[in-house]
């Protein structure tokens, strides 16, 4: 039996450790468009704040995929599928086959139609570790950060890079922060908590004026909001 | 109150250094006695409340605690005691009399410890008890007069009901209303994993405890709480109490406040009456009149069961006992002066009663001179306090011991002597639940069988020093005994020799 | 597997079991330097309410909770004890959250703290069970 995950995150590790409790025979092949050996997306806005480091973000032990027969295809890009022949072509023309194929690519950020938003020298989305460490090479004293959502998201890359000695701003198109989970009430708290840490925010904004683009934007969260 | 005359008599000594301010001293006194103070962060202690009954000192982690007597006095004075002196104070204050809780405190002598017991040497050799077997097991009961055999010989079974004992001691009478259920639960446990009996006291039998039934003795008191058939029936034995060593002559009373929920349900008395026990029984004016009531519980329960009559040692114990020999009872009990109490008068408590060793002693003479010794059992109790005091009651001449005050202290007991106050910080002689859920059964009763299996192999230890194997063999033995600092008069009473004749 | 079970009937709501905790976690020999002038912060803490008393840690769950929730793979079950890896653990407290005990804590380190048996801190019976003065807290197996 051929087994094909595309994905190399918490569901790809899930779906390897069940498989292997009832096949320890068939083959796996992992395919990520990422470089790194599986890790916990969550952590990363605690390597900003240095909380962790690689080695210790990593979901699963250095050894998982040769413990449990997996070959990982890292840094290749699932771009078509095949379903007559069971085939997964990636970006480099080469093309793997399957019996059972697994798709588990996670979410991408949404990135919202904002004019003059292609003329912005830095920006960044926050979802992945590649994101964190582009954003940190990029980050200097004194920046000026402007966070374009106060979802979770948002606040988390605010949090992570709270610490870094440079001005954050944060907008949201919601009247209150973390608009989807909490109530006015409870919401007015956390930003309170927020802004004890210099973390400015303009909510109920909808305008959008393109007066700088030396402005920085560090996130674009995947539900989409909007911009100033 | 504007004149203070009576000063704490102890004082609460904690070393700060120690202290870490856990509360548990707080929290686990009843008297109220140990406050945190939040903006110090520091424990403090009131010492007029406390009672010394290192209820605090036990739980504290760090031992951060001790309680000593206070040195605050009055001009020393060989006659007029502080004590003396302080319960003047309080008789003046209050118009009532003085009530106090456990044994006689006061300084009489205590013969147990003049006397010495014998080891074999060189001439008859001592006893090994791990090695060879020693026999601990006593019957309580009547004894016939002779072998009877039938017309081919065999032997006839003409022994009256006895109770068998694994060892010779039992636990003394304590009412359920003085002490707690839990502390019923760990006697009644443990008398019958040791294969001994304890005894209900005359509060009655708990429904609960009934399945304990054969390892228990039921107490028919005058006040007759809690005595009905089933009562009578499920007992080993049945215990007339005529009188009790700290309060001979005087009966009892266990106030209407602590006549609640299963205590009333129990002594069967409506809840808040204040329970009394008179001072004679209503139905017991002389000795016929105790043969009387002996026949009528034998009746009663189809005589299988020997019946106990307990009396206090007093002065004229031999008399007394010998006419409860020839009324029926199978089992005569003397609870000497130092025996124990919930509560009771002080000045009956300290100053009415004679030495259980010296009541044991004529009681025994008196009857082995009438020829009447077989037809009863003695048990004595009034402090036993040890296994010692054990071998050295039966070789003045009992059967068998109670011990109360000994059981008490196993399970935690610290002798603060304020059990009429219902606040035990012990669990034990007291009904608020909060307090009484601090005995946990399961552990009591693992204390008693443990301090009951070290008095056993202590007992045969002694035995066998004195080449003795069986309690039997032991039993009135004076040989065994001798006495120092003793006058002529106290041997001659307690039919022993000095020491060094 | 052993755990640690507590009779509410025996619990005197004394809290001395939360103070041997807090002492089993220092690497101190004696109790009053290792705890004078400390608030506490231990694993096994005392609910009470209306003369009831109770002592909660964690209870060793056979489908934790806290484990599912940990984002760093901190807590983790080993041998059927769930233990947590100080090193790893980045102070979410989302454990803190999921436990429905309350038996997570955060720790003054910022990771969290909970019960674990003693078994950092010495071989036997964990130190609440030999702390407790009624026998209300005890080290069994229970067959769950």
């Amino acid at each position: 039996m051929k087994y094909v995950i595309v994905g190399n995150s918490a569901a790809a590790v899930g779906a390897v450790e069940a498989i292997r409790r009832n096949d320890k025979e068939g083959s796996i092949t992992i395919i990520s468009d990422e470089k790194h050996h599986v890790y916990s997306r969550p952590l990363i806005s605690y390597l900003l704040l240095g909380k962790t480091d690689e080695n210790r973000m990593k979901y699963r032990d250095d050894g998982f995929y040769i413990d449990n027969g997996c070959e990982l295809l890292s840094g290749k890009t699932a771009v078509k599928i095949d379903p007559g022949e069971k085939r997964v072509i990636l970006d480099d023309g080469a093309s793997v086959s399957y019996d059972r194929l697994l798709l588990c690519t996670g979410s991408s950020p949404f990135v919202p139609p904002v004019p003059g938003l292609d003329k912005v020298k830095s920006k960044f989305t926050f979802t992945t570790l590649d994101d964190a460490k582009a954003l940190n090479d990029a980050l200097k004293e004194n920046s000026r950060v402007l966070i374009v959502g106060a979802g979770l998201i948002g606040l988390k890359c605010a949090e992570g890079i709270s610490k870094k000695k440079v001005k954050i701003t944060c907008i949201d198109l919601a009247p209150r922060v973390l608009s989807s989970i909490l109530d006015d009430e409870s919401s007015e708290i956390v930003k309170r908590h927020l802004e004890e840490h210099d973390i400015r925010f303009y909510l109920n904004r909808r305008s959008w004026s393109s007066k700088r683009t030396q402005h920085i934007w560090a996130i674009i969260p995947p539900y989409g909001s909007m911009c100033w | 109150m504007a004149v203070q005359y009576i000063y704490p008599e102890y004082e609460v000594v904690r070393n700060y250094d120690r202290c870490i301010a856990c509360r548990v001293c707080e929290r686990q006194c009843a008297n109220e006695v140990h406050e945190y103070l939040a903006d110090s962060n520091k424990m403090v202690a009131d010492d007029s409340k406390c009672v010394n009954c290192h209820r605090c000192v036990a739980l504290c982690p760090t031992r951060a605690l001790k309680i000593v007597k206070t040195d605050h006095t009055f001009k020393e004075n060989a006659n007029w005691s502080g004590k003396s002196i302080t319960e003047i104070y309080k008789q003046a204050e209050n118009g009532g009399v003085l009530l106090s809780s456990m044994g006689n405190p006061e300084n009489y002598p205590v013969y147990f410890d003049k006397l010495l017991l014998n080891a074999s040497q060189v001439t008859n050799p001592s006893i090994d008890p791990l090695r060879e077997p020693m026999e601990t097991r006593v019957f309580l009961g009547a004894k016939p007069e002779k072998i009877e055999r039938d017309e081919r010989g065999r032997l006839k079974n003409n022994l009256p009901p006895q109770i068998i004992l694994s060892m010779p001691v039992m636990f003394s009478a304590m009412s359920y209303g003085s002490i707690s259920y839990n502390a019923h639960e760990s006697l009644a446990r443990a008398a019958a994993e040791l294969g001994i009996l304890y005894n209900t006291g005359e509060g009655g039998l708990h429904e609960n405890l009934y399945k304990y039934g054969k390892h228990t003795i039921v107490q028919v008191a005058s006040g007759r709480f809690g005595v009905h058939k089933t009562y009578l029936d499920s007992g080993a034995a049945i215990e007339i109490k005529m009188g009790q060593g700290a309060k001979p002559g005087i009966g009892g009373h266990l106030p209407g406040a602590k006549i609640v929920g299963d205590i009333s349900k129990t002594r069967m008395i409506p809840e808040g009456t204040d329970a009394i026990s008179p001072a004679p029984h209503h139905d017991i004016y002389s000795i016929e009149d105790l043969r009387q009531l002996v026949f009528s519980l034998k009746e009663a329960t189809g005589y299988t069961k020997p019946v106990i009559v307990k009396i206090a040692a007093v002065h004229n114990v031999a008399a007394i006992a010998s006419g409860i020999a020839r009324s029926g009872a199978d089992i005569i009990a003397i609870d000497g002066f130092r025996g124990g109490t919930g509560a009771a008068p002080t000045r009956i408590r300290d100053h009415v009663g004679i030495p259980i060793e010296l009541a044991l002693a004529s009681v025994d003479k008196r009857l082995r001179e009438e020829g009447i010794r077989n037809n009863v059992s003695i048990v004595v109790g009034g402090s036993i306090r040890s296994s010692a005091d054990v071998v050295k009651a039966v070789a003045l001449g009992a059967d068998c011991v109670y011990i109360g005050t000994a059981a008490l202290i196993a399970l935690g007991c610290h002798l603060c002597r304020s059990c009429h106050t219902g606040k035990c910080n012990w669990g034990i002689a007291t009904q608020r639940e909060d307090l009484v859920k601090r005995l946990n059964p399961d552990l009591g009763y693992r204390r008693l069988v443990n301090l009951m299996t070290a008095w056993k192999h202590e007992i045969k230890e002694m035995m066998g020093g004195m080449g003795i194997n069986s309690i039997e063999a032991l039993r009135g033995n004076r040989l065994m005994l001798r006495g120092v600092g003793l006058n002529e008069k106290e041997l001659e009473i307690l039919g022993i020799k000095h020491a060094g004749e | 597997m052993k755990r640690v079970y507590v009779n509410e009937q025996w619990c005197l709501g004394c809290h001395l079991c939360e103070y041997y905790c807090a002492f089993a976690s220092t690497n101190e020999k004696d109790m009053a330097r290792a705890l004078k002038d400390v608030k506490i912060n231990p694993r096994i803490r005392i609910e009470e309410k209306d003369g009831i008393s109770f002592a909660v840690s964690c209870r060793h769950c056979d489908e934790p909770l806290c484990v599912k929730s940990c984002i760093t793979g901190a807590l983790t079950k080993v041998n059927g004890i769930i233990m947590i890896d100080k090193n790893r653990c980045i102070g979410c407290y989302t454990c803190v959250l999921s436990c429905p005990y309350g038996a997570v804590y955060p720790s003054e380190d910022g990771a969290i703290q909970k019960c674990e048996l003693c078994i950092k801190t010495h071989e036997g019976t964990p130190k609440c069970v030999t702390g407790c003065p009624n026998g209300a807290i005890v080290f069994e197996e229970r067959g769950e």
